[in-house]
């Protein structure tokens, strides 16, 4: 938590980043943002998660609240170790094409993997202060490094995969719901019964209306509705008959 | 030995099982994916299957992604400024395509029927809009297809067309263009929105609940998990050989047939052809138009439908946010451009993964803000010569504010099927020669009503993301095996029988020899009835019955 917070306050204030020792993080339980302990973490983890946070920052007010979560508050490295991500992250044209024999086995996705990334970091964040690990420079340099990183098309390919875990875990590929909440999801209603969003219409305090038994008009009227539909025809266009090129069916002719 | 053998399990495949299904016996499905239900093959690999009967609790997990979709790719072009590639996204798994498909059910107008090359009709004879318009409807009443409407004066309110199509309609009509609500396939389910994100999965209108549904009651048999590595012909019918990878295992099989149906859709069914070309030989070699005149057919003549995407904003000062992360992935068209340019725009539902595709490059401005075509796709450089950032502050910023006033649109448009597939090993390759000049006219001129609809709303252009490094993106497949009249330009007859080696049949996307410029979905279950029907009634070639016998 002191970690994160360092982290994630810094990046929003503009402070400058501490190092993070490796040891006991605590990460953000995706449910109800309270705190939870993660295994320890290996000086690889440590340094990648600090890469995430750079490429996905978390965002938090001056009592340490988070404000808009970052890729760490969606257990990132959770989504990086999943034996899927990279055939699904690849799926999602996320990843450029990959060398057959890490194609074929995406589980070499391992600690072996995570090392070569955070080594990959060191060496970024070497041209921009020799013999300084990348989780030990300060931000603006961490930024620089990556920025130079995506501008070499070796070094980019690793930056490529630790950005593709960043969003996938943020926009809902994990256990969290936090990053499509915050780009203006409404939170997932029933994940035990596995019904992620019941739908609209809604009221706009987030109540699920019944189309078939309550009165939209009313609520429109009210103007308490928050509907996906806009109920109305929209004005013709001078000049075009669509009974030219559809049928009855609505079909081209 | 089986009747029938149907490798495939998608819009061709699922006609092909409901109906030989109730016409013969011992039929037999065969899908390398999973039964995302549990319903047709306990033995299915997957999650557990939930209380809403199916494995996904939402379609973003990447157990979903990686089971349901299938990314085929130019490993050798892909992502190279400069170098045009492809990449085709595919359903996979018991259903196929349904699984992924955004429900949008037109019929191919007729202009797509009269297309020719070299003076030649690329559709067999007897093939129109016409001919086809009966096994539309059947079709169309099998998958529950209907037609949206813009007020619920007449309909229930999950049958409106959604907040994203008014404004997408109101800059169509500023520009002087019209649009119109879509036909739909789905589920009649109060959770319509959502289906590519945050859904339940019951909500789409797939195959599982219809046609493969159908063939279960019959009594086909489905075996999940297979993956056919070839094909081969035998004294009395054929020999498929394979990988049964259920419970982790790799067990190998071979399963004799009268009847063989390849139907593992365009790219696969192509790829498989391909694979097996060895174990047909001589007068049953499956291509003549290699054997004849060195011009293969088998695994040319692949078309991306015209598939081009592209996101952009609708200005701040717009009377309404488009908030397109809400409602039905696809609710209208704007036909207008049809006549002069063969092409459709469609809205569609901006998923937070959309603006994550590639490399994120949705939010990057073009180099040429008037580009066209391919032009448009050229990422402009920062003033300080670096790419833009796709990561940080700024870029989650601009996430966070997309989806408000986001309005992505594509277009589908006739191309001249310029894809081809091939092997490189084991790995099955699409490959993107070079784009035609009619078709980098219709993208071109799509690019530009697109943009001129994003300025008409006060809004702009962003990238094409599809395109960025010249890569044509298409989840809408058609060729690679392509019927036609004569030999020596298909690999199929317009029964969907192999011209060399009876009771060898393609029914999918493989076998349409063009671009349809709409949806394919309808177009490829319609054209696999028909070859269902006069294969059961023997109308115009032999009757399934007196094959069996």
């Amino acid at each position: 938590m002191q970690v994160l917070g360092l982290l994630g306050l810094g990046a929003a204030c503009g402070v400058r980043t501490e190092e993070p020792p490796p040891g006991k993080f605590d990460a953000l339980d995706p449910e109800n943002y309270t705190y939870r302990e993660v295994e320890e973490l290996t000086q690889a983890e440590a340094t990648l998660r600090v890469a995430f946070d750079v490429l996905l920052p978390s965002e938090r007010d001056a009592s340490g609240s988070v404000v808009s979560p970052g890729a760490n508050d969606v257990d990132t490295l959770a989504m990086l170790a999943l034996a899927n991500f990279v055939p699904a992250a690849r799926e999602l044209n996320l990843l450029p094409v990959l060398p057959a024999v890490l194609d074929r086995t995406p589980e070499a996705f391992d600690d072996a993997v995570r090392l070569v990334l955070a080594a990959d970091l060191d060496a970024l964040a070497f041209d921009q202060r020799p013999f300084t690990a990348f989780r030990r420079l300060p931000r603006d340099l961490q930024e620089a490094a990556i920025d130079e990183g995506f501008e070499d098309p070796e070094r980019a390919v690793g930056l490529t995969f630790l950005r593709a875990a960043c969003f996938l875990a943020w926009l809902g590929g994990g256990e969290s719901k936090a990053g499509l909440v915050a780009i203006g999801f409404p939170p997932f209603e029933d994940p035990a019964a596995n019904i992620a969003i019941r739908g609209y219409p809604r009221t706009t305090d987030g109540r699920l209306v019944d189309a078939e038994t309550e009165d939209l008009g009313a609520l429109a009227a009210a103007g308490v509705l928050d509907d996906y539909t806009f109920n109305r025809t929209p004005a013709p266009t001078p000049g075009e008959d669509l009974a030219t090129l559809l049928d009855a069916n609505g079909d081209l002719l | 030995m089986h009747d029938v053998v149907i490798i495939g399990s998608g819009f061709g495949g699922a006609v092909a099982a409901a109906r030989l299904g109730a016409a013969a016996n011992r039929v037999l499905v065969l899908d390398k994916g999973i039964d995302p239900t549990g319903r047709f093959d306990p033995a299915s690999d997957g999650p557990p299957v939930n209380e809403q009967g199916n494995r996904f609790a939402h379609s973003l997990s990447p157990t979903y992604l990686t089971e349901i979709g299938e990314l085929f790719t130019d490993t050798e072009g892909a992502y190279r400024d400069g170098v045009a590639s492809m990449n085709v996204v595919t359903g996979k798994g018991l259903g196929g395509g349904s699984l992924l498909y955004d429900g949008v059910s037109l019929r191919a107008p007729q202009l797509v029927f009269d297309q020719t090359r070299r003076g030649r009709r690329l559709w067999p004879s007897g093939f129109d809009r016409a001919a086809l318009d009966p096994w539309y409807r059947v079709v169309e009443d099998k998958l529950r297809v209907h037609k949206l409407e813009w007020t619920d004066a007449t309909v229930p309110h999950w049958q409106l067309a959604t907040k994203r199509d008014f404004v997408f309609a109101e800059g169509c009509r500023r520009i002087g263009a019209t649009a119109a609500p879509l036909k739909l396939a789905d589920y009649q389910d109060a959770n319509e929105g959502w289906w590519n994100q945050g859904q339940r999965f019951s909500g789409r209108q797939d195959l599982t609940k219809n046609y493969l549904a159908d063939a279960l009651a019959s009594g086909v048999e489905f075996r999940t998990g297979h993956d056919v590595d070839t094909i081969a012909p035998t004294n009395d019918g054929y020999v498929v050989k394979g990988v049964d990878t259920r419970g982790g295992r790799k067990v190998e099989f071979e399963i004799e047939c009268r009847v063989l149906i390849v139907a593992a859709g365009c790219v696969a069914s192509s790829a498989l052809l391909m694979r097996s070309r060895d174990h047909f030989v001589g007068e049953r070699a499956l291509d003549r138009g290699d054997e004849e005149n060195g011009r293969a057919v088998l695994g040319q003549n692949l078309s991306s439908n015209g598939d081009y995407g592209v996101t952009g904003r609708v200005g701040a000062d717009f009377e309404m946010r488009v908030e397109s992360f809400k409602g039905k992935p696809m609710s209208s068209f704007c036909p207008s451009f049809w006549p002069e340019h063969q092409f459709i725009l469609i809205p569609f539902y901006a998923a937070p993964l959309y603006t994550a595709l590639e490399q994120i490059s949705t939010l990057s401005p073009p180099k040429h803000p008037d580009a066209t075509g391919r032009g448009s796709t050229t990422v402009a450089e920062r003033d300080d010569g670096r790419r833009h950032r796709h990561w940080g502050f700024d870029f989650k910023r601009q996430l966070t504010e997309f989806g408000a006033r986001s309005l992505t649109m594509g277009c589908l448009a006739l191309d001249a099927c310029e894809g081809e597939i091939g092997l490189s090993g084991d790995r099955v390759q699409v490959r993107w020669r070079e784009t035609s000049a009619r078709t980098e006219e219709r993208w071109s001129a799509a690019v530009d009503a697109m943009r001129r609809i994003y300025e008409a709303l006060g809004g702009e252009l962003f990238l094409d993301n599809y395109r960025k490094d010249g890569t044509v993106n298409t989840s809408h497949p058609l060729g690679g095996c392509r019927m036609a009249d004569e030999p020596t330009e298909g690999i199929v007859n317009a029964n969907g029988e192999s011209f060399t080696n009876r009771n060898l049949f393609v029914m999918d996307g493989a076998v349409i020899p063009s671009a349809l410029g709409v949806n394919p979905s309808l177009t490829i279950a319609a054209v696999a009835e028909r070859m269902a029907d006069q294969l059961i009634r023997g109308d115009g070639t032999e009757a399934l019955s007196d094959r069996l016998a």
